[in-house]
């Protein structure tokens, strides 16, 4: 087998690198507490290895390493600690007292801090978690991982970005995600440029007091990514990391019918229109329900001219000539992931450094998506002298993907295309007769359903989707994207003198989207022009400079740090476009364009400039202060309304640190912790939302026109964010049960929002501070240890969130949003659309819900109703369905066991008690209005003769509401989804010390797996606002993998 | 040995240096500016750019339009992509021409006049946002410093564009004028919209004619005949707006025949001559043409959403979805260039059995919105009800002899004579403006459709099936509005 030859290969090739590289020793020493006792039956590890020690009862041990190795010392109530083997072959060493990782450093704003110290809410997942699970995207491994966040990865396009929450949806149209901020500078780029396994931590800031300092985009939380930097004083290490597998969609698309069932459903639509809508008797309505239903459909599959008889049937003698699949025809099975990277780390006494090399090609459901890319970063650091320090961090990445359409609203969209075209149309071209029409070369030819061949009156014009196939455009088109980013980050530190250091940090990012779209010259939409070619190259430069002062004193027990920081950002778009059509055939370049169509393009930048001050305050190490203030100026709004003042504030008290409960055996620790704060928005989709201007681009026979964009509010200001905190971590038994519970309520005030303005004035919005919404909920983490012993290892983790969301004010009663209905003391997710009354089984018609209303206007009735919307007298009234499209809770679950050599991680996501409106399924249902669009099977259940007890109301080949949006479409779309599975075994430390290596792995990843779901045929994972839009599936992934390390 | 000294002067020198270099001034947050476009103050102060406006006006007519220019989508669609989706939507809905199951296919089923529907939704807005456009313009040049000239000149340009779609909203959206003047449903606006507008109340349909007729005889003094091109308004258009708003008001005959009469240039014979016919029909440049859309194939086209070529062309790659009413090819004498039929299917299904060659479509066809040869229809008419029968013959044969060589002077008088002017109307526009539903909205009369028809609805003199109701999105936004307008 192939992929195994791979693998031996490199084994080999590597055995033989590495062994030149070894340098084993002995290395001994001794374990002691801070009194300086001895710890007897501490642990010894190697770390990323099973190979270790113990101590004896006097607390020495000894040890075979090699220099670089990570010795990782543990002991239960102790911190563990971890030490590179240097040229010294005595290490010792002292063990503080522990309540779990409380010493563990956090980054956060602006630098970092332990986590005992942290007064905010600040979640953090590491290296070790993102490992266990394949993301392209690698901010998808926060999935399940982090309270309070969620996330939304809409089709299966392999590279896609996630859209990420946190606490809810605090904006209505600004920005609403969350600030990227890559080792200390904002990150403008697509996250996609940057590979998992440069990855060392993510932070995430979920409170004010934590994200205050960067408040001015800090609304939808802050994400808080810090890449690798080796350690200093170790030696060089390797480590090979290779996998390849295959995925598959990780759930199916909705059922269809094929063409016989597809054609008796049309007649019967046919059938019932002639019958119940245009009076004709049954006998008369059925023969022409059998005459038309060919010139109904425009084609004929079938090799007699009627194929459906006048009682609804498949004649006898009918041969099906075609059945065109288009779900096999677009989405593919068993397509490859394969992903290698190599990264170098290690450092002398002052300098250390971490370089990485990772490959990654990934096939996408939808042919022929796919996403390659090569990501590398160098990240060095030297201390110059005793005070005098700098830094680069940089990395370079390029990915190149073919993207076909999947996820819009376009005709040629490979998953509208499967619901909207249905089976009994051709792949390739037919006469009259059923018969393939080939070219000169006696090729195939994509039928279009363009009438190609003049004159022919059957299997000529397609009535959906006239005049493209969507085969051709996915092959004989392209549709590329290319990413290029660059980034460095220098940034150097001077300790000025006792507790006084100054930092600054520049850090340019170059990132650069390429598009390049070619629909073919012969077939299809840009036939008529030979062909069209579209290129896109979109370059957002930020620079950003930050230089800020510190200043750290402890007074006895008292400790205060200071910090003063001043920033300037800019961030410039240069986007160019061109357009031009008359190719030669084979010839996609533009150079060879006969005929410039379009050309476009301009620059346009954005500053901030901030002044921020933070200082923090402990007493003891007991009780701890944080107060911080940052003022913005922002180049998005008018020079009166330009500055944001933000400011936050947060205390945490250490309970357990007091007497009546320091000796306290079971409750081990405890920490209650408090914020509140502001924060800002100034995410506005135009960058100068305050300014209407006349946008420039339109012609008329030559002459260069300009238009009014619409109204613009001058005195447009910041969207502010008002957010408290409160939140516990606790301990039981030293550690073995700890956990977190959190309580948030954060308001949104002069939200920036589409106000709507009557259409007749011209303009239909104004973007305007109106309203106020607010998020809150509860945030729940617990982990346990229930076993840990030499052999055997099993700990769980479980995490939920329960988010709730209500407008708090309104420039007006309501607002009708599509499917929702914003109102005060509404949220931005509940449903608000008619209810279905099911169908009236005396004429099959479907029937909603109606307030019946007195003179007043007061409701004094529900009844029935069969006018959807035509009459306002007599039309469905849309509810208040209290059902919404934020889940009650979602949260992850984790586990981990290992036995031995082996090692099994899992982690779940699940989400329940969203509602789903699937308007892919819709769709399908009683679709025959719009001859020729897929239908579902379910249509077979419909009302056909009155009596008939059905939900399905009767078919119709005329207008109808039936299908319109109702709770009729409404779905709960629970679900838990099995998101990564890792199945590890280490091969034994005396195996592979024997080749000279520290550490070799071998394991199978499962990405989505498994996912239960209470709605089957679309993935569970669509969009915030519940409602479906022709998305293609995530893939699951299965991998097998190796890492090496020397 | 040590390459640095901890002196502190250095340490101080280094950061002081880095403060000094980048340190914020007050020009670096105010230095960016908007370059996504011009500000109105540049707009006005330059003949150039205003003239820019105007054409921006016009390519939004033809190209594919887009409820919102900010939001970087565009959710329309082939039958609601400009000023010829309207009017091939009124083709639709006639007896002459049918629509098979595709784009139009409600308008053509007379199914398409409800307050969230599409047609409805974009009649109303985009008439609206061009109003808006000319109160922009007209209050841009009261308030800038450009020559009276110049002003006074493109002032002209934006009452005339105001009167159009105001005329074309009342067609639309309210009973025919002479059945209900007092129907309330179209709010006026003469002022820009500004960030604190809020929705007018609708005014009586007078109001709304008054202000068209008002509009385009101050236009139609200040304009001149020289333009940019023929998809500009010029005076001679100006005219013919104001003929077309009288055939519907039906008060002013001398007017409305003086107006055609401008807008034709008084020689009938000479007006009616054309080189489109049997040619594809879509050369701006024909004399015949007084106004159309232009399309150049490249840069200016509009693809495959421009109506009627693209819909009624079945001999080239195209959307291909209409046909001819058999009853109404045989109206055509076999002598006449206008009688551009064929039957290429052999279809057995009746309705599919002719379709017109009239169009022809390429990315380049341009696209008539009005001609000379309409303007000598309207002088018949207003030559007819001005009880000068004999210069209506005049004018009607003026027109059928340069179609036709067979034609013979036509020896009909009172309403036969009229039957006959409005079926000219019907043979020489066919396709164009939806002249059917015009006159038929404007002469309160029926449309009936033939057996023939794939859709067959019979819509009654003055029913409401002649206009739309108002979008639910407006009633919902103007607080001088409410559910009852629709009732």
């Amino acid at each position: 087998m192939k992929v195994r030859n791979y693998y031996l290969m490199l084994v080999f090739l590597m055995i033989g690198m590495v062994s030149s590289f070894a340098q084993e020793k002995m290395v001994s020493g001794r374990v002691v507490d801070k009194n300086n006792l001895p710890l007897p039956g501490a642990t010894i590890l190697i770390k990323n290895s099973i190979n270790g020690s113990s101590t004896d009862f006097d607390g020495n041990y000894s040890i075979k390493v090699n220099q670089g190795d990570i010795l990782v010392f543990s002991f239960i109530g102790y911190i563990n600690q971890e030490i590179i083997v240097g040229a010294s072959n005595t290490i010792n060493v002292t063990m503080r007292n522990d309540t779990t990782a409380l010493e563990e450093v956090i980054v956060v704003a602006y630098g970092s801090q332990t986590r005992e110290s942290i007064v905010g809410s600040v979640g953090v997942v590491s290296s070790t978690t993102i490992e266990t699970q394949q993301v392209t995207s690698p901010l998808r491994a926060l999935q399940g991982a982090v309270p309070g966040v969620s996330l939304l990865t809409a089709g299966g396009q392999p590279g896609s970005n996630p859209t990420i929450r946190i606490r809810g949806i605090s904006s209505e149209s600004l920005a609403r995600g969350p600030l990227i901020v890559v080792d200390g500078a904002p990150f403008n780029g697509s996250l996609n440029t940057i590979s998992q396994d440069q990855i060392e931590s993510v932070s995430v800031l979920k409170d004010a007091s934590s994200s205050a300092l960067y408040g001015s985009r800090a609304s939808g939380g802050v994400i808080l990514i810090t890449t690798k930097k080796g350690y200093i004083d170790s030696a060089p290490k390797v480590t090979l990391r290779s996998q390849i597998g295959l995925s598959n969609p990780a759930v199916g698309v909705h059922n269809l019918t094929e063409p016989e069932g597809y054609l008796k459903l049309t007649w019967q639509a046919l059938k019932n229109t002639n019958q119940y809508e245009n009076g004709q008797t049954a006998t008369d309505a059925a023969q022409n329900a059998t005459n038309g239903l060919v010139d109904y459909l425009g084609y004929n599959p079938y090799s007699v001219a009627n194929p459906i008889d006048i009682n609804g049937n498949l004649v006898a003698n009918a041969n099906l000539l075609w059945n065109s699949n288009w779900e096999n025809e677009i989405i593919r099975e068993d397509y490859l992931r394969v992903n290698h990277n190599i990264g170098v780390s290690g450092g002398s006494n002052k300098t250390r450094y971490f370089m990485s090399f990772d490959y990654l090609n990934e096939d996408g459901p939808v042919r022929p998506s796919d996403f390659e890319r090569v990501a590398t970063r160098l990240n060095l650091e030297t201390q110059i002298n005793d005070w005098f320090k700098i830094g680069l961090n940089s990395s370079f990445s390029r990915s190149s993907s073919n993207n076909p359409d999947q996820t819009s609203d376009n005709t040629t969209q490979a998953i509208s295309w499967i619901y909207g075209v249905s089976s009994i149309y051709p792949i390739y071209l037919r006469d009259a007769n059923g018969n393939l029409i080939r070219d000169n070369a006696g090729d195939r030819i994509f039928d279009l359903g363009n009438g190609l061949v003049t004159g022919q009156a059957v299997n000529s014009t397609r009535p959906v989707f006239n005049d493209d196939n969507i085969l051709a455009s996915l092959t004989l088109g392209k549709e590329r994207r290319v990413r290029t980013n660059y980034l460095a980050n220098v940034f150097a530190e001077v300790n000025l003198f006792e507790g006084l250091t100054f930092k600054t940090r520049l850090s340019y990012e170059n990132y650069l989207f390429d598009s390049f779209s070619f629909d073919d010259d012969k077939t299809g939409a840009a036939a008529n022009v030979q062909g069209r070619v579209s290129q896109n190259r979109d370059l957002t430069t930020t620079l950003n400079a930050i230089q800020s002062l510190n200043y750290k004193k402890s007074f006895g027990n008292h400790h205060v740090s200071i910090d003063a920081i001043t920033e300037a950002y800019t961030n410039t778009q240069d986007d160019l476009l061109s357009q031009g059509t008359g190719f030669l055939p084979g010839v996609d370049n533009l150079d060879s364009s006969t005929t410039p169509e379009g050309v476009g393009g301009n620059v346009i930048t954005e500053r901030i400039n901030s002044y921020l001050g933070r200082l923090s305050y402990n007493f003891n190490e007991k009780y701890f202060g944080e107060f911080s203030i940052r003022r913005d100026g922002s180049t998005r709004f008018h020079e009166d309304t330009r500055w944001g003042n933000f400011l936050a504030g947060g205390m945490s008290w250490i309970v357990s640190k007091e007497h009546f409960l320091s000796e306290n055996n079971v409750l081990t620790y405890l920490k209650l912790r408090g914020s509140y704060g502001e924060l800002g928005n100034n995410r506005t989709a135009n960058l100068f939302p305050y300014q209407s201007v006349f946008q420039t681009g339109f012609v008329n026979q030559s002459n260069s026109g300009t238009l009014p964009e619409g109204v613009a509010d001058v005195n447009l200001r910041w969207e502010k964010i008002e957010s408290l905190n409160i939140g516990a971590d606790f301990e039981l038994f030293n550690g073995t049960i700890s956990g977190t519970l959190e309580y948030y309520n954060k308001e949104s005030v002069d939200l920036i929002l589409d106000k709507p303005l009557p259409r007749s004035l011209g303009v239909n919005k104004i973007v305007t501070n109106i309203g106020s919404i607010k998020n809150f909920g509860w945030e729940a983490s617990l982990r346990s240890i229930n076993f840990n012993t030499e052999d055997f290892t099993w700990t769980t983790g479980i995490n939920v969130a329960l988010n709730k969301n209500e407008w708090t004010k309104l420039s007006q009663d309501q607002i009708i949003n599509g499917s929702k209905r914003y109102r005060v003391g509404g949220s931005i997710f509940d449903f608000f659309i008619p209810e279905w009354a099911g169908v009236d089984p005396a004429d099959g018609k479907g029937m909603w819900y109606r307030d019946v209303l007195d003179v007043e206007g007061n409701v004094i009735d529900k009844v029935t109703t069969k006018d959807y919307s035509s009459d306002s007298n007599t039309r469905a009234t849309p509810y208040d369905t209290g059902k919404s499209s934020l889940p009650d809770i979602e949260g992850g679950f984790t586990s981990f066991i290992r036995y031995k050599q082996f090692d099994l991680n899992v982690l779940f996501n699940f989400s329940f008690g969203a509602y789903l409106l699937d308007s892919d399924y819709s769709s399908l249902i009683n679709p025959f209005q719009n001859p020729g669009a897929s239908a579902h099977p379910d249509n077979f259940n419909a009302w056909q003769n009155p009596g008939d007890i059905s939900d399905f109301p009767l078919l119709l080949a005329s207008n109808n509401d039936h299908a319109s949006r109702s709770t009729r479409f409404l779905f709960k779309n629970d679900y838990i989804r099995l998101k990564s599975l890792t199945f590890g075994y280490n091969l034994p430390q005396s195996v592979i010390e024997r080749v000279g290596l520290s550490k070799l792995r071998l394991f199978l990843q499962a990405d989505n797996i498994l996912t239960w779901q209470s709605h089957k045929g679309i993935d569970p994972e669509q969009a915030f606002n519940g409602v479906a839009n022709s998305r293609s599936p995530l893939s699951k992934t299965i991998t097998s993998g190796i890492i090496l390390e020397f | 040995m040590k390459i640095y000294n901890t002196s502190k002067s250095t340490k101080f020198l280094l950061v002081l240096m880095v403060v000094f270099l980048s340190s914020c001034s007050k020009e670096f947050i105010d230095e960016p500016q908007n370059t996504a476009g011009l500000p109105e103050s540049i707009v006005f102060s330059d003949r150039e750019i205003v003239q820019s406006f105007i054409t921006g006006i016009y390519a939004r007519y033809k190209g594919q339009w887009d409820d919102d220019l900010t939001d970087g989508e565009n959710t329309s669609d082939p039958d609601t992509g400009g000023l010829y989706a309207m009017y091939f939507a009124r083709t639709a809905k006639g007896n002459d021409l049918i629509l098979a199951p595709t784009f139009y296919r409600f308008d053509y089923a007379h199914d398409n006049r409800l307050p969230t529907f599409r047609r409805t939704s974009f009649t109303w807005t985009f008439n609206y946002e061009i109003i808006n456009y000319a109160n922009v313009l007209i209050n841009g040049l009261a308030n800038s410093s450009l020559d009276d000239a110049t002003k006074k000149e493109f002032t002209a340009v934006g009452k005339a564009i105001r009167a159009f779609h105001y005329f074309q909203i009342a067609l639309e959206f309210a009973p025919n004028y002479n059945t209900d003047r007092t129907s309330s449903r179209i709010p006026i606006y003469t002022e820009p919209a500004t960030g604190s507008s809020v929705g007018n109340p609708p005014s009586p349909l007078t109001d709304v004619y008054n202000l068209i007729l008002s509009d385009l005889k101050s236009a139609i003094q200040d304009l001149p005949e020289e333009r940019l091109g023929k998809s500009y308004i010029n005076k001679a258009v100006a005219n013919g707006i104001l003929a077309r708003v009288l055939l519907v008001t039906q008060d002013d005959w001398e007017l409305a025949s003086s107006a055609a009469k401008a807008a034709y240039g008084d020689n009938a014979a000479m007006a009616v001559v054309s080189s489109n016919w049997g040619n594809g029909f879509n050369e701006l440049s024909d004399q015949d043409w007084l106004w159309g859309h232009f399309q150049n194939g490249t840069n200016e086209t509009s693809a495959f959403w421009m109506a009627p070529h693209v819909f009624t062309d079945h001999l080239t790659t195209s959307l291909k979805n209409t046909y001819i009413n058999t009853n109404f090819r045989d109206e055509f004498s076999d002598t006449d260039v206008r009688k551009l039929f064929q039957d290429i299917y052999n279809s057995t299904t009746p309705y599919r059995e002719f379709v017109t060659t009239k169009f022809t479509f390429t990315f380049a066809s341009d696209v008539p919105l009005m001609r000379k040869s309409e303007m000598v229809l309207i002088d018949a008419e207003a030559q007819y009800n001005l009880n000068n029968e004999s210069e209506a013959r005049n004018l009607l044969f003026a027109l059928q002899k340069d179609r036709d060589p067979g034609a013979t002077l036509s020896t009909n008088s009172g309403s036969d004579l009229m039957d006959e002017i409005l079926l000219e109307r019907r043979k020489e526009l066919y396709g164009e403006l939806g002249v059917e539903w015009f006159d038929a909205k404007r002469l309160s009369m029926p449309i009936n459709r033939d057996t023939v028809h794939r859709v067959i609805v019979n819509v009654p003199a003055d029913s409401e099936l002649f206009y739309l109701t108002i979008p639910q999105s407006e009633i919902d936004a103007n607080p001088n509005m409410d559910e009852s307008i629709n009732q």
